[in-house]
């Protein structure tokens, strides 16, 4: 890939996803399902997630240690701001984020801005087995993620939904079943989403949501979730919508590892790339462990079919990501990742390098600085970037 | 004294340079005399451009003729290289600077989806101008001052176990 | 004859101080809750005692750790350890039987568990290996609902825990 797209990928899109945190699993919790209203992780937090980003991921200010038990605090931000207890049925919750990136090629800087990268309001609604929930949010004239846009404006910011549905519970609330525009289950619901791995599944969290039919399961041991995608009705003419399949499948192997399998199988009448009609494919396995509660592991390997229908011709291709995420001190993170893809496309092994610190100053506030290097087609480049989150 | 709150102001307040974002079609138009900026389609595969998306022939040329991202004088050489090289992207004989003078596609017509329109994106037109920057600052603002009420009114859930507020279940 | 006697008390002696002398302990509390919620309590330690022909396994709960210290501190309150700050578990000595050397015994055994101040009679599923070096590794699995035991059903801003807990102690003994 041309160092072009690989900077405007970050640049437009680093870290502007929702906010979904697979480094829990060194706190026992290898289901999303626990915080998240979503069952795959990410978007709104249940009141007990709320609580649990005070109690366990943010900074503590000589409140009181994990490690002691003595004169512990009761969170208080399980409640929506901190202060405004909400029914239980209403899980309201916003994000606001916003960036700054500098982009080098051979050592020169060559472009800095100011990155709004995502400012969204919404809920999630649970009455009885019946579920809901929807987001609205603003892009920015740079920043959009054209997949999701609602409005139509091409030199303007856009109002953009990213995720929106209507559901059902089922097993005991176990299960959820749901129709609207979801996030496409496949592989880590990393935050990382330019990552090779979610752009090259188009499993992005900014902007690859669907619309389609999902029902996911949470158990102690396992959780998955299938998904039929029924294509993106934000893109136009309907030719350009990918329908399909996709899902995944992860085992718990103990309290702090887990394993999983994922597939996703998508046909377009025209590719949004080539334009031509396009069978694709991508399987793979992840997983994610942590071997000493400071340390996380995760990886990620895929496999990547497309096929342009009618031709013959097929890519093989392949991305992978391996990260480690140390929280030497509650609330501050040190990470790395490798990362490297090759695609039919882009027949050179691209590799990337990701580093950066990352603190969770106060509850759903977080500062976090990004390094990635990108290299093995023409220049190498180097992306800088700081970014401030503010949870509602 | 906590440091956190000087860091998140300097964080909020940092980010307030003046963006720089290159216009290559207009830089096209202007390198090359143009009557008027060609468009993105000429290197994207949508006219809404975005990352990933220049696959066209005609962009993979410039790139191995030295195009850097948001670099105009890469660009400018790019197409210098280009029009000394009468480079003719889809060999239909008029060289690729003479297409755009043209105001053709130096690509030429793909043989797919002649009549495929480019895909657009959203439902309908509208736009706003919000300050993101200082909604931004509003949200940690109100968590701060959150967390500051919180700890002064010494608001708390109720003990467990203890019979009280927190919620139990038993058997009736 | 006193030889034989003395003998025989010495052996027994040495048995006793063999199964009162677990090592290797591991104590696993596990409970689900909605989503597929997974909380594992977990000590090290267990003392196991001899008293009318029934051994008896004590874990002291103010030690069991969940993890998270919030939790821990909730746990101790639902199981209110400042009164009843351990929990028993009473089975048959003569209900166990250990393995010879390099072979495999499980059964289960009836016992009675004591938690919360309240004793209710359980069934514990053993199993006894007998490694090459003498050394036998015992795990007992037992399953009881803690509303059995007068204790409230943890609930934590809107997540409630199942009542049905599994534990699983792990300890290795010598010269038995």
């Amino acid at each position: 890939m041309r160092p072009l797209p690989w900077l405007l990928l970050l640049s437009l899109g680093l870290a502007s996803a929702a906010h979904a945190y697979p480094f829990m699993i060194r706190h026992g919790y290898t289901q999303c399902s626990s915080c998240h209203t979503d069952p795959s992780g990410g978007t709104f937090l249940n009141e007990y997630g709320r609580a649990q980003s005070e109690l366990l991921l943010s900074s503590s200010y000589g409140g009181g240690d994990q490690g002691t038990d003595d004169a512990l605090p009761e969170p208080t931000a399980g409640r929506f701001l901190g202060f405004l207890p909400m029914p239980s049925w209403f899980r309201p919750g916003g994000w606001v984020r916003e960036g700054y990136i500098w982009n080098a090629v051979d050592g020169k800087i060559v472009d800095r801005r100011l990155l709004q990268m995502r400012a969204d309001l919404g809920a999630d609604v649970k009455i009885g087995a019946f579920r809901a929930a929807a987001e609205l949010g603003y892009g920015s004239a740079e920043g959009t993620p054209r997949l999701a846009q609602i409005t139509h404006s091409t030199t303007g910011p856009n109002l953009v939904g990213r995720e929106f549905w209507v559901g059902v519970e089922t097993s005991g609330g176990e299960g959820l079943l749901r129709a609207g525009r979801i996030n496409v289950p496949f592989g880590l619901r990393n935050i990382e989403h330019p990552s090779f791995v979610r752009t090259a599944t188009q499993t992005d969290l900014d902007q690859d949501q669907t619309y389609g039919v999902a029902f996911a399961i949470s158990r102690p041991a396992w959780r998955a979730e299938v998904m039929a995608l029924l294509g993106n009705l934000s893109v136009h003419p309907d030719a350009y919508r990918e329908r399909g399949a996709a899902g995944y499948l992860e085992l718990s192997l103990g309290p702090t590892t887990a394993v999983g399998v994922s597939a996703l199988a998508a046909r377009a009448d025209a590719s949004l790339a080539t334009k031509l009609p396009t069978l694709r494919q991508a399987y793979g396995v992840f997983a994610r462990t942590a071997p000493w509660k400071p340390l996380v592991l995760q990886a990620e390997a895929d496999v990547l079919l497309n096929r342009t229908l009618g031709s013959g011709s097929q890519d093989l291709g392949h991305a992978e990501w391996l990260q480690a995420d140390l929280e030497p001190l509650q609330g501050f993170h040190v990470f790395g990742a490798l990362e490297a893809m090759k695609t039919g496309a882009s027949p050179d092994l691209q590799r990337g390098a990701w580093g950066g610190l990352w603190w969770f100053v106060f509850p759903h506030v977080d500062m976090r600085a990004d390094v990635v290097q990108r290299w093995g087609q023409g220049p190498a480049t180097l992306t800088y970037l700081v970014q401030l989150n503010g949870y509602l | 004294m906590r440091l956190a709150p000087f860091l998140l102001a300097a964080a909020i307040a940092a980010p307030l340079a003046a963006r720089a974002t290159p216009n290559f079609p207009a830089a096209i138009a202007r390198d090359l005399g143009l009557p008027a900026p060609p468009a993105c389609t000429i290197c994207h595969a949508t006219n809404d451009g975005g990352a990933g998306t220049a696959v066209k022939p005609f962009a993979t040329y410039l790139v191995s003729r030295g195009l850097v991202p948001f670099s105009e004088g890469s660009l400018a050489g790019a197409l210098a290289a280009a029009a000394g090289e009468h480079h003719d992207t889809d060999r239909d004989g008029v060289s690729d600077v003479d297409a755009l003078a043209q105001g053709l596609d130096p690509n030429g017509n793909p043989s797919q989806a002649k009549t495929l329109e480019d895909p657009t994106f959203g439902c309908s037109s509208t736009g706003g101008d919000p300050a993101g920057t200082l909604l931004l600052a509003g949200v940690v603002l109100l968590r701060l001052l959150a967390s500051h009420l919180c700890r002064m009114r010494g608001a708390a859930v109720p003990r467990p176990g203890s019979g009280e507020g927190t919620e139990t279940r038993t058997r009736p | 004859m006193r030889r034989m006697l003395t003998a025989v008390l010495m052996v027994g002696g040495l048995v006793h101080a063999a199964i009162t002398s677990p090592s290797a302990t591991a104590v696993l509390v596990s409970m689900h809750g909605p989503g597929g919620l997974n909380i594992e309590g977990k000590t090290a330690e267990l003392s196991i005692s001899e008293q009318d022909g029934d051994l008896l396994f004590q874990v002291p709960l103010a030690g069991v750790d969940t993890g998270i210290g919030l939790r821990n501190k909730h746990m101790r309150g639902y199981l209110d350890v400042t009164h009843f700050p351990t929990a028993e578990l009473r089975v048959a000595r003569k209900a166990i039987a250990f393995p010879e050397q390099g072979k495999v015994s499980e059964a289960d055994a009836a016992g009675t568990l004591t938690l919360h101040g309240v004793s209710r009679p359980c069934s514990v599923h053993y199993r006894a290996e007998r490694t090459a070096s003498g050394e036998v590794r015992v795990r007992g699995t037992t399953r009881f609902d803690m509303q059995d035991f007068a204790i409230d059903v943890p609930a934590y801003l809107g997540v409630h825990v199942d009542p049905a807990v599994g534990i699983q102690v792990d300890f290795s003994l010598r010269d038995v």
